[in-house]
């Protein structure tokens, strides 16, 4: 009995640890995929790719409704903001940075506004008319609506900020 | 036993994996709000929590106020942002100091170091959808400025005084030039309505207008002649819409006119604040920006059309500002176009100015010149250039090519010019450039001691945003 209650004990461990990577991948996949929000009073269900680059580089100002939208970038730097910079705005940060500088310059306007942190941001789109921002996965909470990326949810095959 | 503790091992194992999966991929169909957790509680406690953010949700200037808290404004009133930009330049001449370019001083032949441009934005966010824009420009002129050309070389202008707050102290005074001044509401992206001084909306290099954004240290010539007007007093309109991957974009202009006139013979200009005529000057651009595998393109066509007068004061008997020196109906005409594939630029411009005299403008002209008479004429300009960002230190060398005819019935002065240099973006906002241009002039004849003269200019410059 004794030795068939170790075995079980050994079995569990052996299976824990067979598990623990996937577990973990998971969690990181969780962790690194950014979801698009918007508040919930805004009527859009989907955005695509080249919406979200015309909204942050301030090429469009309004929804399409007419309210006037109001991006939120995260901290030069993070790992989020360099997955956005990446996959919507085909630009690195110094890419980013020397556009703003050209677009100021030119008179046209100035970059987004940045919030320090992903909470922060899900706090000011649930209260805040208008916000698109960008926050990982796990930070989102039902004051905000998440938007599909070119009509594919986060977390489904072909999701372009899935962070891989 | 043991296979017992398998199937428990293996269900724990699949049932963890399906968690997972689920966490990984939500994968809502419709407009996905995360749930906290699971349960039925949560999930009563979620929509509560939906139901308190709802109505409390802003808009407007209540909107930026909870924005201000977070993102480290803290003043409710509307914010005023000051930015701008500066540039230090060594610039030199080359040529042969028996031609004309040193006998009547148009340039210096030794090499000089210059505080270019201190220009200072004001910019202010009035409310969510009204902005204002002052940029002003620090200068040491006129001090030092050649006025007009004479059979003995330029007068130079000195503005040296005596310091009143130091005795035996000199000081020469500068000025102050208000480069854009103006307010503007957005009605939506379709439209937006501006009001004051603004750039005139023509290509690429006069909007970008600013050291740090430029190419070259050196504006092509198509721009520093204004076959379109540099800027302009009155309204502007513009907007843009997407359709699809593709931004159409429109401006439209109504304004005082032209402010500087130059045409080789004479350098004119009227006070920015005044109309010395009834004719407004009306103007527009469109234009495409597409992105593709080929990278970003824009393309655009601007056109202006006005009439210009110019007068100085007058002698008393017939009031200030009454004596004609020339008046003309002017017809300006660009196209630009813009690609950028990877680190690759490709830009150009086109130009077009027709300028034609009312009888009463061209007599005063004439009279003005001391000829006879004077012509109609039309000038004309393009550039294009093309660089390659290099993957180190963005470092981007250029060239460019451009072409001016200044005045098409004096076919002498018609130029071309290859600029070839390097520009340096060391930091977003910080550029060191440097260039070599080679002008020539080859319808001048071979005895023009100007035109007919080599002529090589160097220019590096270090421009930076603040």
């Amino acid at each position: 009995m004794t030795r068939s209650f170790a075995l079980l004990r050994l079995t569990l461990a052996a299976a824990a640890a067979l598990l623990a990577p996937a577990a973990a991948r998971a969690q990181s996949a969780e962790g690194s995929t950014l979801v698009v929000i918007v508040d919930r009073d805004n009527p859009k269900t989907d955005i695509s790719t080249e919406e979200l680059r015309a909204l942050f580089l301030g090429k469009k100002k309004e929804w399409s409704d007419g309210q006037r939208a109001v991006p939120l970038d995260l901290e030069a730097g993070s790992a989020e903001r360099e997955n956005f910079n990446a996959n919507v705005l085909n630009m690195d940060q110094g890419e980013v940075d020397r556009y703003w500088v050209d677009q100021r310059m030119r008179g046209t306007g100035t970059a987004p506004r940045v919030a320090p942190t992903p909470e922060s941001v899900v706090r000011l789109a649930g209260k805040v008319r208008g916000v698109v921002a960008y926050v990982p996965q796990r930070a989102v909470d039902a004051s905000v609506k998440v938007l599909k990326v070119n009509g594919i949810a986060p977390g489904k095959p072909g999701y372009p900020l899935s962070g891989k | 036993m043991h296979r017992f503790v398998l199937a428990a091992a293996l269900a724990l194992a699949l049932s963890s994996a399906a968690s997972a999966q689920t966490a990984a991929a939500p994968a809502p169909a419709e407009p996905i709000a995360a749930k906290p957790a699971d349960t039925k509680a949560a999930d009563t406690k979620a929509a509560d929590a939906k139901a308190a953010e709802q109505s409390s949700l802003k808009s407007g200037d209540a909107g930026d106020a909870a924005l201000d808290e977070v993102t480290g404004h803290t003043d409710s009133g509307p914010q005023l942002k000051l930015y701008g930009f500066a540039d230090f330049t060594y610039q030199r001449y080359l040529f042969d100091t028996q031609s004309g370019w040193a006998k009547y001083n148009i340039f210096e032949n030794n090499g000089s170091l210059a505080v270019g441009k201190i220009n200072l934005f004001l910019d202010g966010q009035l409310s969510q959808r009204a902005r204002s824009l002052i940029e002003i420009r620090f200068s040491y002129v006129p001090n030092g400025t050649g006025s007009q050309l004479t059979s003995t070389g330029t007068q130079k202008v000195s503005t040296q005084v005596n310091d009143p707050t130091e005795s035996n102290a000199y000081v020469s005074w500068g000025s102050i030039l208000i480069e854009r001044a103006w307010v503007e509401y957005a009605f939506s992206d379709l439209f937006t309505l501006r009001a004051g001084q603004f750039l005139t909306p023509v290509g690429i290099w006069n909007v970008d207008h600013a050291s740090v954004a430029l190419i070259d240290a050196n504006q092509p010539y198509a721009i520093t002649q204004q076959l379109f007007p540099r800027s302009q007093v009155g309204f502007e309109g513009y907007g843009s819409r997407y359709f699809g991957d593709t931004r159409l974009g429109w401006h439209l202009t109504v304004s005082n006119g032209r402010i500087e006139s130059y045409n080789n013979d004479y350098n004119g200009h009227v006070p920015q604040y005044v109309d010395f005529d009834h004719r407004l000057g009306v103007g527009g651009r469109v234009f495409m920006e597409t992105r593709g595998s080929l990278g970003e393109l824009k393309v655009g066509g601007s056109f202006y059309t006005g009439r210009y007068t110019e007068r100085n004061e007058g002698n008393g008997a017939t009031g200030p500002f009454n004596n004609l020196i020339q008046q003309y109906d002017e017809l300006s005409l660009g196209a630009d176009v813009r690609w950028e594939y990877k680190s690759f630029l490709l830009q150009g411009e086109a130009l077009y100015h027709d300028v034609k005299y009312t009888d009463d403008g061209r007599a005063a002209f004439a009279a003005f010149l001391g000829r006879p008479t004077y012509s109609d004429y039309t000038a004309s300009g393009w550039y294009v250039l093309g660089g390659y960002r290099l993957p180190w230190y963005n470092i981007m060398p250029f060239g460019m090519f451009q072409h001016l005819t200044p005045n098409d019935t004096q076919e002498r002065i018609e130029l071309y010019v290859v600029n070839l240099g390097v520009n340096v973006r060391v930091l977003p906002n910080l550029v060191v450039k440097g260039s070599v241009g080679l002008p020539w002039w080859p319808k001048a004849p071979a005895n023009d001691n100007i035109y007919g003269a080599q002529l090589i200019t160097l220019q590096s410059q270090i421009a930076w945003a603040f």
